[in-house]
Formats: C-alpha cells, sequence, structure tokens
C-alpha cells in the first residue's frame, strides 16, 4: 500500500483528479437512450407492420358447412398449402433478404457503437484511480479495505468527483456487488478477482447492492455508500493524516457520526 | 410384450409404448407442473406486493425463485413441447411410431419420477435454494443451511434423472426422424415442426451432456466430498465459482433455445395453416434455425461478462451474441411476410400465434440490449434480466398453448369453444404484458430480491395483478378443453383448411397404427400403400430396441406383429425415485454400497430371468450361484468398513431405501433386456444420410456422441482447474505438504505403471471383443488340425477374454486406489488435484463396471444360442462393441491427462 497517501494527498493538494470525460452513469445513460430509443422505434414499426398484415390479409368468410374453417379456395396468383403436399416456400424471398439486411445494418451499427464505450469503460479501469479500495463480499455484507490500509465492514466512504477503482472478491460464495446510482456493477468470485470504477457527480447517500443469489440474507444484503462533498473530504485531509489509517479511521467514524445525525443533510445533493 | 388394453384402462397408460398414448401422458405431466410451478410465480408475485416481503421468509422466497425457475424449464417447457413432438413427429413424417417405443416410454417415465423426487425435496427439510442457475459454491453442503442438505441434493439427482430422459429421447428422435420418414420425403421436405424439433434434440443430445458432468461433479461434491467447488475446509476452491459458470452455461444458453425452438417450429405451421399461404423463404428459416442452433454453443459467456473473463473473450462472444440476433429477425420477417396476401383466419391457435410473435419481438429487441456489454453491466442481476427472458421464454409457452388448441381436434377428434379460446387468449395476453411489461419500468429492482425501492412498488403491484389475470386465463383453457371432450363437435380428418402436413391427412384421433397403408411421397404428394404390397412378401427386417429378437418370424405384415406393450419402462423407471431418495440423505461412509451390492443382484437376475426366458442352462445356474460368494465378500468388506452389526443397525433409512432402488433397477434393467420386443424397422423408408446404418447402430452412435460431451465436459473441468492452480504446479501442489490441512495428507508418489498396464489390458481387450464379433458371424466352426472349436465357444470364449481384460484393469486400478487412499492418506477431499484424479478415472472406471456387466449379460446369451449363427442377429455385439471401443478411447486421453504431463 506504499504510495497509498500520495495519492490521496494529491487529492487535496493539487487538485488533479483524473479528468474523466464521461463516467460509467454517462456512458450507461448514453447508450441506454440510444437503444431504448432505436429499439422503441423498431419494435414499434415491426409491431405495427405484423398487425396491419394479419389485419389487411384477414378473411370474413364465415366456416364453411359441417367444419370449422372457411371453405378452400384456389386462386390463381397465389400458391396455397394443400393436404399432403411437399413443403416448398412461397416467393417473397428477396424482400425478405432486404429486411434482414436493414436489421443487420441496425444491429451491427449499434454494436459498433456500444464497443467503443466498451473499450472506454474497460481503458479508463487501467487508468490510475485517485483512490483504490479493495471490495470483499461475505454473507451477508461488504468488507471494504481503503488503500491506506484502513478496513470496515460499514459504509463506503469516497468523496466526490474522485475515480474509485475498485477490486473485487469474495470471502465465501459468489457474490456480486454493485452500486446502483453510480453505475459500478462487478461479480464477487471467491479467489478470483475483479476490477471496476467509478466517479460520482453528485455526493449523496448511494447503496451497495449484492445482485446475485448469495444465500439468505441475500435479499436485504444492501450497504449505504457515502459520496462526501469535496470539501468535506478535504477538509478532513487538513486535520487527519489520511496515510495513517489509525488517523483516518478517527475521520471516518466522526463523518459517520456527523453523517447519522442529519449534519450533512443540507450539503448532499442525492439520496439513492 | 403383447397388445394393449383399451384407453379407459388405467394399465393401458402403464404398459404403453405408442407414441401418441406418451405424448398426452406428456402433454398432462407437464400441465400439472405448469399448475405447479405457476402457483410458485403467484407465491413469487404475493411476496413481491411490498418491499420486504409479505409471507415467505429469507429462506422459503429462495426456495421458490429456485424450484419455480427448474419446474418451469425442465419439468413444463421442454416436456411440454415434447409432448407434440411426441405425437405429431411421427404422423409429419410417416411413421408408425418412434425408432424405440419401449426407450421412449422410458423417456416418459424417467421424466415423470424425476418430476416426483424434485417434488418429494420439498418435503426433505428444504428443496434446493441457489437459484437455478445453481452458482457454486452456494451448491454445496457447506454453504447451504443444515436442514436444506438433504433436499437440495434430492433436486441435483432429479435433474440427473431428468437428464437421463432427455438423453434418451433425443436418442430416440434422431434416429426416428432420419431413418423412419416416409418414402420420397426428403431431409428438406420434412414439416417445421419436425424439422425444429430434430434441431432441439440435437442441442439437447450436446448441451444437457455438459449440464450432466456438472451434475456429477456436484454431486459428487455432496455424496463423496470431491473439493471441486469447496474444499474440505468449507473454503471455495480458486477455480470452483468459474467452473461451475463455465459448465452451467455453456448448457444453458442452448438450453433457452431448447426450450423455443419447438415452439418457433410449431408457430410456422399454425402461421402458414391460419394465413392460407405457404411459408415465405421456407430454406432460409431451416437454415437460420440450424446456425442458431450451432451458434447457440459459442455464445454462453455473455453470461459472465462481469466475471474475471477478459476483453478478448468478452469481445468474440459479444460478437457472436448480437450475431444470434439475425436469423431470428429473418424468421420473424419470414412469418411476417408470410401473412401478406393470405386468407387469414383469426382462429384461437393464430390468436396465440400473433400474440407469441409480438411478445418475442419484444423479448428479442430488449436482449439485444443485453447484448451490448456496457449496458449488461447495469442490467445484470437485476428484472431486466428477468423480463427479458419471460418475454423469450414464456413466448414459447403462449405459442405452445396455441399449439394445444391447434392439435387438440387431432388428438381428440373433437373441436374446442372457439369463443373461450378467444376469451382466453385475451385475458392471457393482458395479463401476460400486465405481469411482465412493468418490470422493465422498475428494471432496477435487483433479481431474487424482495427488498426493493417504495418507488417501484406500484409497477410490483401491478404485475402482481397481471400474473393473477394470467393465471386465471388457464382455468378457462382448462374447463374449455375438458367440457369440449364431452360436446358433440366432431373431427374428422382436419378441421382447419390449408394445412398441408401428413397428420391432418389421417382420422381424428389417428389408429393405433397412424395410417390407412404404407405413407408414401414417391409421386411428389402424399398418398397411401397397400401394406402388403409396400412390404412385398419380403421378410420383415426386425430391429430391436436393446431388447431380443424373437425367433421364426413369420411374414405377415408389420402392423401385426409389433409389440406396443411392455411393463419393463415403467419399472426401471420407478427406482429412480427410490434410489435417489436414498443416495440424497446417505452420509458419505455409505455412499457406495447400495451401488456395490447391486452388481451381485444384478447377476442374480441375468440368471434368474435368463432361466425364465430362455430356458435353464448351466450358465444361469453359475451367475445364481455367483452372486452369492460375491455378496458374501461385500459384507466381508462392509465388516471391515462399519462392523457389519453395527454398521447395518446405524444405517439411515435412506440406505435401505437407496437400497431398494439400486437392486431393483438391476433386476428391472435385466427384465427389459431379456424381453422380446418387436419393432419392425420399416422396409421401404427415405433414410438419408443414415441408408447403411441399421437403428439401433444409429441410436448407439448417437448415444456415444453425447457421451463424448459428457467426457470431454469432465477433461474441460480437470484441464481448466489445472490451468487456475498452475499446470507446472498442479502434482507439486499435490504433494506439498504445506499446502494441506495436514501434512500426512499430501501425496508421496504417483507412480505412472499402473496407468501404462491398464493401457495396454484395455487396448488388448478392444480387440478380443472385434474378434468376438468375428466369431459371432463366422459361418461355421474353426479348425485348426485335430482343434476343432465352434463359433459359438469362440465367440464366448473372445467376450471372456474382453470380460477378463476390464476385471484386470478394474483389479490394477483396485491396487492403486488402494494406495494412494488408504496408504498414502490421498483421499477425495484433500485437494482440487486428488478431487479430479479420483473423479474423471472414476468416471471411467463406472463405464468399465457398466461395460462388463453388459458383457455378463451378452456371455449368458450367447451360451444359450443368441446372436451366433446365420439365423441369428450379431448386431447387439457390435453395438457393444461400438461403447467398448469409445471407453477404451477415453482411457487414451485420460491416461496421459493424469499421469504423464
Amino acid at each position: 500500500m506504499l504510495g497509498s497517501g500520495v495519492t490521496l494527498t494529491s487529492l487535496l493538494g493539487a487538485g488533479t483528479l483524473a479528468s474523466l470525460s464521461r463516467t460509467q452513469v454517462d456512458v450507461f445513460s448514453q447508450l441506454y437512450l440510444a437503444f431504448l430509443g432505436l429499439g422503441t422505434i423498431v419494435g414499434i414499426v415491426v409491431i405495427s407492420y405484423l398487425l396491419y398484415n394479419a389485419y389487411k390479409y384477414r378473411t370474413d368468410a364465415p366456416d364453411a358447412d359441417g367444419r370449422y374453417d372457411v371453405e378452400e379456395e384456389i386462386d390463381d396468383d397465389v400458391v396455397r398449402p394443400q393436404l399432403g403436399e411437399m413443403p416448398s416456400s412461397a416467393k417473397g424471398g428477396k424482400k425478405l433478404f432486404l429486411s434482414f439486411g436493414i436489421s443487420a445494418v441496425i444491429v451491427l451499427g449499434l454494436i459498433i457503437y456500444s464497443y467503443s464505450l466498451l473499450l472506454y469503460v474497460e481503458d479508463t479501469g487501467d487508468v490510475d484511480p485517485d483512490m483504490e479500495v479493495d471490495v470483499e463480499g461475505f454473507q451477508f455484507a461488504w468488507a471494504y479495505e481503503y488503500d491506506n490500509g484502513f478496513e470496515t465492514t460499514g459504509e463506503l466512504v469516497v468523496p466526490n468527483e474522485a475515480v474509485v477503482g475498485l477490486e473485487v472478491t469474495s470471502r465465501d460464495v459468489m457474490h456480486n456487488y454493485g452500486i446502483r446510482g453510480l453505475r459500478a456493477k462487478s461479480d464477487a468470485i471467491p479467489g478470483q478477482t475483479t476490477e471496476t470504477w467509478f466517479q460520482a457527480e453528485e455526493s449523496g447517500e448511494y447503496q451497495a447492492i449484492c445482485f446475485e443469489l448469495c444465500g439468505n440474507g441475500h435479499s436485504s444484503m444492501r450497504e449505504d455508500v457515502l459520496v462526501v462533498p469535496t470539501n468535506v473530504w478535504e477538509q478532513g485531509q487538513e486535520e487527519y493524516d489520511f496515510s495513517d489509517p489509525e488517523e483516518f479511521e478517527q475521520w471516518y467514524d466522526e463523518t459517520i457520526e456527523a453523517w447519522e445525525n442529519g449534519e450533512f443533510d443540507d450539503q448532499l445533493e442525492v439520496t439513492n | 410384450m403383447g397388445d394393449l388394453p383399451p384407453r379407459s384402462s388405467v394399465k393401458r397408460w402403464l404398459v404403453t409404448t405408442n407414441h401418441k398414448d406418451i405424448g398426452i401422458l406428456y402433454l398432462l405431466t407437464s400441465v400439472f407442473f405448469l399448475v405447479f410451478a405457476g402457483a410458485l410465480a403467484l407465491l413469487i408475485r404475493i411476496q413481491m406486493l411490498q418491499s420486504g416481503g409479505t409471507i415467505l421468509s429469507n429462506a422459503g422466497y429462495n426456495q421458490v425463485v429456485t424450484s419455480h425457475g427448474f419446474i418451469m424449464i425442465f419439468w413444463f417447457l421442454s416436456p411440454f413441447a415434447f409432448a407434440f413432438a411426441n405425437y405429431v413427429v411421427p404422423l409429419q413424417i410417416g411413421a408408425d411410431d418412434l425408432a424405440f417405443p419401449r426407450l421412449n416410454a422410458m423417456s416418459y417415465w424417467l421424466y415423470l419420477f424425476s418430476g416426483i423426487l424434485m417434488l418429494g425435496s420439498f418435503f426433505q427439510g428444504a428443496t434446493f435454494m441457489g437459484g437455478w442457475t445453481a452458482y457454486a459454491p452456494l451448491n454445496v453442503p457447506a454453504y447451504i443451511p443444515e436442514f436444506g442438505e438433504v433436499g437440495s441434493f434430492a433436486t441435483i439427482l432429479a435433474l440427473i434423472a431428468f437428464i437421463g430422459s432427455v438423453t434418451i429421447g433425443s436418442v430416440n428422435f434422431l434416429t426416428t426422424i432420419y431413418r423412419m420418414r416416409a418414402p420420397g420425403l426428403r431431409m428438406r421436405d420434412v414439416p417445421l415442426f419436425s424439422i425444429s424439433v430434430l434441431i432441439t434434440v440435437w442441442m439437447m443430445l450436446f448441451a444437457f451432456a455438459a449440464y450432466l458432468a456438472a451434475l456429477i461433479i456436484l454431486s459428487s461434491d455432496h455424496l463423496l466430498h470431491t473439493s471441486y467447488f469447496a474444499l474440505e475446509s468449507g473454503a471455495a476452491t480458486d477455480s470452483g465459482s468459474l467452473l461451475w459458470t463455465h459448465l452451467f452455461w455453456f448448457f444453458g444458453h442452448p438450453e433457452v433455445y431448447i426450450v423455443f425452438f419447438p415452439a418457433l417450429g410449431a408457430l410456422a405451421e399454425m402461421v402458414q395453416t391460419f394465413s392460407g399461404r405457404r411459408l415465405v423463404g421456407r430454406k432460409w428459416f431451416i437454415i437460420a434455425m440450424a446456425l442458431v442452433g450451432i451458434q447457440s454453443f459459442i455464445v454462453w459467456m455473455h453470461h459472465m461478462f462481469l466475471t474475471s473473463i477478459n476483453l478478448e473473450i468478452k469481445t468474440v462472444m459479444m460478437v457472436t451474441t448480437v450475431a444470434i440476433s439475425l436469423p431470428f429477425d429473418l424468421m420473424v420477417f419470414s412469418l411476417i411476410y408470410t401473412m401478406i396476401k393470405g386468407k387469414i383466419r383469426w382462429k384461437t391457435p393464430f390468436l396465440f400465434s400473433l400474440g407469441a410473435l409480438i411478445i418475442f419481438i419484444i423479448g428479442g429487441i430488449t436482449g439485444v440490449f443485453l447484448g451490448a456489454i456496457v449496458l449488461d453491466y447495469s442490467f445484470r442481476g437485476t428484472y431486466w434480466v428477468v423480463a427479458h427472458f419471460h418475454y423469450v421464454m414464456a413466448s414459447s409457452a403462449v405459442i405452445l398453448i396455441g399449439a394445444v388448441y391447434y392439435w387438440y381436434p387431432k388428438m381428440t377428434g373433437k373441436m374446442y369453444n372457439e369463443f373461450l379460446g378467444k376469451a382466453h387468449f385475451l385475458l392471457s395476453f393482458v395479463g401476460f404484458n400486465m405481469l411482465y411489461f412493468p418490470m422493465f419500468v422498475v428494471w432496477e429492482t435487483p433479481r431474487r430480491v424482495f427488498h426493493y425501492d417504495a418507488g417501484f412498488s406500484t409497477w410490483h403491484q401491478v404485475a402482481t395483478v397481471g400474473g393473477f389475470l394470467f393465471a386465471a386465463s388457464f382455468l378457462i383453457m382448462f374447463y374449455n378443453l375438458f367440457v369440449s371432450l364431452y360436446s358433440d363437435r366432431h373431427v374428422e380428418g382436419s378441421p382447419w383448411s390449408y394445412a398441408s402436413s401428413a397428420e391432418w391427412a389421417i382420422s381424428s384421433p389417428p389408429p393405433l397404427e397412424n395410417f390407412p397403408g404404407k405413407p408414401s411421397f414417391a409421386t411428389g404428394e402424399l398418398n397411401f400403400l397397400d401394406r402388403a404390397e409396400a412390404d412385398g412378401g419380403v421378410e420383415t427386417e426386425a430391429a430391436t430396441d436393446g431388447g431380443v429378437a424373437a425367433e421364426g418370424e413369420t411374414l405377415a405384415p408389420p402392423e401385426e406383429h409389433a409389440d406396443h406393450a411392455s411393463w419393463w419402462p415403467v419399472l426401471v423407471s420407478a427406482s429412480v425415485v427410490f434410489a435417489g431418495l436414498g443416495l440424497s440423505g446417505l452420509s458419505v461412509s455409505y455412499a457406495v454400497w447400495p451401488f456395490l451390492f447391486a452388481i451381485p443382484a444384478f447377476i442374480a437376475a441375468i440368471g434368474i430371468e435368463g432361466a425364465r426366458q430362455d430356458g435353464f442352462a448351466p450358465i444361469h445356474g453359475l451367475y445364481m450361484l455367483l452372486s452369492f460368494p460375491l455378496v458374501s465378500l461385500l459384507f466381508i468388506f462392509f465388516h471391515l468398513h462399519h462392523g457389519l452389526v453395527d454398521g447395518l443397525a446405524n444405517a439411515s433409512s435412506y440406505f435401505w431405501v437407496g437400497l431398494a432402488g439400486f437392486v431393483w433397477g438391476s433386476y428391472t434393467l435385466v427384465g427389459l433386456g431379456y424381453e422380446s420386443f418387436e419393432v419392425p424397422e420399416p422396409r421401404l423408408a427415405e433414410q438419408w444420410p443414415f441408408d447403411s446404418v441399421e437403428n439401433t447402430k444409429l441410436g448407439m452412435w448417437v448415444f456415444l456422441a453425447s457421451d463424448i460431451i459428457v467426457f470431454g465436459a469432465f477433461i474441460g473441468a480437470y484441464i481448466f482447474t489445472r490451468f487456475e492452480y498452475g499446470w507446472q504446479d498442479w502434482w507439486h501442489i499435490a504433494e506439498d505438504p504445506a499446502a494441506h490441512a495436514m501434512a500426512e495428507q499430501a501425496l508421496e508418489h504417483h507412480p505412472i505403471l499402473p496407468g501404462l498396464i491398464n493401457t495396454y489390458l484395455l487396448l488388448a481387450s478392444s480387440f478380443t471383443v472385434v474378434l468376438a464379433l468375428a466369431a459371432a458371424r463366422h459361418k461355421s466352426d474353426y479348425s485348426l488340425g485335430p482343434f476343432s472349436i465352434s463359433n459359438r465357444h469362440a465367440t464366448l470364449g473372445f467376450l471372456t477374454l474382453t470380460f477378463l481384460g476390464a476385471t484386470g484393469f478394474l483389479l490394477n486400478k483396485g491396487i492403486e486406489w488402494v494406495d494412494l487412499y488408504l496408504h498414502q492418506n490421498w483421499t477425495f477431499n484433500v485437494d482440487v488435484m486428488a478431487s479430479t484424479f479420483y473423479l474423471t478415472t472414476g468416471m471411467h472406471g463406472l463405464h468399465v463396471v457398466i461395460g462388463m456387466l453388459v458383457m455378463l449379460f451378452l456371455i449368458a446369451r450367447t451360451y444359450t444360442g443368441a446372436y451366433v449363427g446365420d439365423d441369428e442377429d450379431a448386431g447387439t455385439l457390435e453395438y457393444f462393441g461400438l461403447y467398448w471401443h469409445f471407453v477404451d478411447i477415453v482411457w487414451l486421453f485420460l491416461f496421459p491427462l493424469f499421469y504423464i504431463l
């Protein structure tokens, strides 16, 4: 954990926040909107066209005498299925491939677009984050270890606007660590480590939820994540040596207490 | 054997092997499971009425969620589709029945009894509660609450029995569709529903084999306390979680197409019939389906985007996943274009088709969202996933409900009430969307959780109301179909206009023998040839499904000597309930005993049944006598292990139930083997591409193909685990005292020699089994100078040599295992290396043991005159030989992997 202090200090000192153009929230919202928009349009067009055809070509003819269906007719222009025939296709193959082509273009376009965003999200994971936290899931809560060595099974407290890297694993069974409002999510797998990151744009209360069935306490396995305003964090850094886990613990305990007493209520922007 | 009692008799339904009867049994049973799992779903919806739940405890909710998934997917959806497959496929392709009718009955009974085992698990403390995905290590005893351990294991065993049913069914349908088509019906001409079933069973054959391997590994962790997923200490292994997800999803993703494809085929038939227009791009529709079937095996890691797999693999999986949506686009458009210029009648089946198409389109589009990895990161484990897969998988249920209305007149000869049918559709369609669409709106609800944001509760309440509406709509259907059964709305051949496939060309319900004459498409359209003419005076080739051909065939037309009734399928399958129940509660020290004691029972049964069926011969007496020293030997071992008196006194009732199950299973299997059961192979049939392979041989090939996947999965699991621990470090870790809880558990040495000797022994036995077949087919006796030996004795001799080779293999392996296990204390659970070694080579050993038991049967049969000579069919020896070569080849892979590398 050498150098952890440096990272934390840099948060305060030079104000050199890793400036990212987009957070995970931005990426998700943008992509989700694109998919939702296109998906809705495609869905409406296809379903309308389906219903239109089903309605337009319906027959009003009554059931034939003594039968439960209409009389079979023989048209000149359309070859209709006949009992006992060898199956064969109707005409319309060209149109089929045209629509197939169009849908392929739409889908491939969406995928290429979303792939570029994936690369952005994955590459950012490799950039040095402002701070790193190790997350360990266990039945049924989260254990955090900050890079100054401080450990807690309580709330995760991080500064607003900092890029926080998470290394996630599990102590027992498989969990999935997700902070919903921040769009950070990663599987917590025993014996394996996964990575993700987040950057809060608004201070506030978020929730770290388990998204993988992990036993009887799974349903209520959620804990608060407290994103404190930058000034609160900076003030703490002035008063305490954040590279010392014990001093950091003092600040952490005071902050949690203040938060529980409602002292941050007017400063927090979001409660999730 | 023999004729069927009438349908009003209960006995008829127990002994029937007719595909139409079996289809109806499947239909009724699967609907029962639909109602059961539907009730579970309503419990979920009631629990979700408010955040924090209403009526279920944590453990209760997890059980309900888990069993709802298991039962809907395994015991409802697939069997529901296969009810139609059973009923309709032989009719569509012009076959009298499936290729192996008794095995078909066995598929059904295994399905039913596995379901009973599953339902029973609720009463064993608790059923499995780790989700239908059963992620490791939450699925092993270390992480299952004590009150749920027995029931959880019973659930796993029920799944294994279900896979038995599926595998037998797949072999049967593949053989049937390839080998029993009416003359003139080329593969490309097979109607769409049957084609979709064909593609489905191919997927089933391979996907379920991988799941079987995963479940056997899991069972071994439960029963033998191996440590694939968690070590003896309870700590998870580094590799176990990922290993399970790989094995599970390799099966799990094809599985969603497995439940969807038969429905898709039925949808195409219904759209075609009710549009009165041939399917547009039929060829491309089929190619698209086949493409999806293949591609479904290379998309599984999209369920694992948030695990530790790397970006390159994620990218590949993203591409394959998104690409798999394109063939579906083509199929949907093909269905829509088919309607153009149609004469569309909005009958109930068509309404369900239309509704299901709309549902499927929504499900498909929301699935593309999930294919985009960045979106998937956020959707993972949320209701978006829940809503999406219900829109796709339940759309297959909606189609199949339509199929019930479509084929109901064919199955019963009566027409349902159209008004009630439409009312059912309306209520179910509204209910369905009210149930699942709100889940998209509040998709941020975590999955399998009943604590959610208070703001979501209105939407969840709407969904609950929708769920009850959807459920209520089925009451209309049950009422409608039941009352219609007694109505006077009779149906002759086809109630539908523009129906084209062969099932509509015969009366409703079809007679036992299906067709009025031999169906043929040779002239380009269906007509029925005179049976006597079609089969001519030519002697009919008789095939048996594992049974024994009766001697002295007559030249009568096939329908007069086909057998339809057999008690054995239900009797054999029933043993699964007892064996499964027994195993579920066995402690590790008793684990192997029910199986071991079943071996002498099996040998005695060969003697007893053989004497009854073939007439007493000395060999039968020998078998009966042989079983006594074997039992005594086992008792001695049992005494050394447990102490005879104490051991039996302390044995739990699970032990006795398990013992009863295994002994019963041994006896009935022998009974099945000895039964004479005639299934004539059609003389005239379209059989491309398997013209030159008889049914049973094709069945054996297909079965072995699935067994290859089982072993492939075992070997894959080994390689995967070994890579996780470091390929080169593997044996060093096993030998490192520091890596073990107790230093003396470390492996001291792992000699190669026993494996090498065994390789030679098996190869030699492969050779002798070939010689046995050659001798059986030899026309005359062998003589060398003054010595002469009859070909029957030669066959017997070579079979016995093969048996001795296998015995040598097992003895050698026994010595090796005693050294490793007892002397070196390298037990099953000391480390992952031991677990993979014992289980993988043990699975192979089990194959050897099964092969030896079959050989004992073959030796007894050969002794009494079967297989050898001009008028006997040596086919059975050949099929066994295929199996035996396969067992040898597997060893050729295991030997280097576990001994040399």
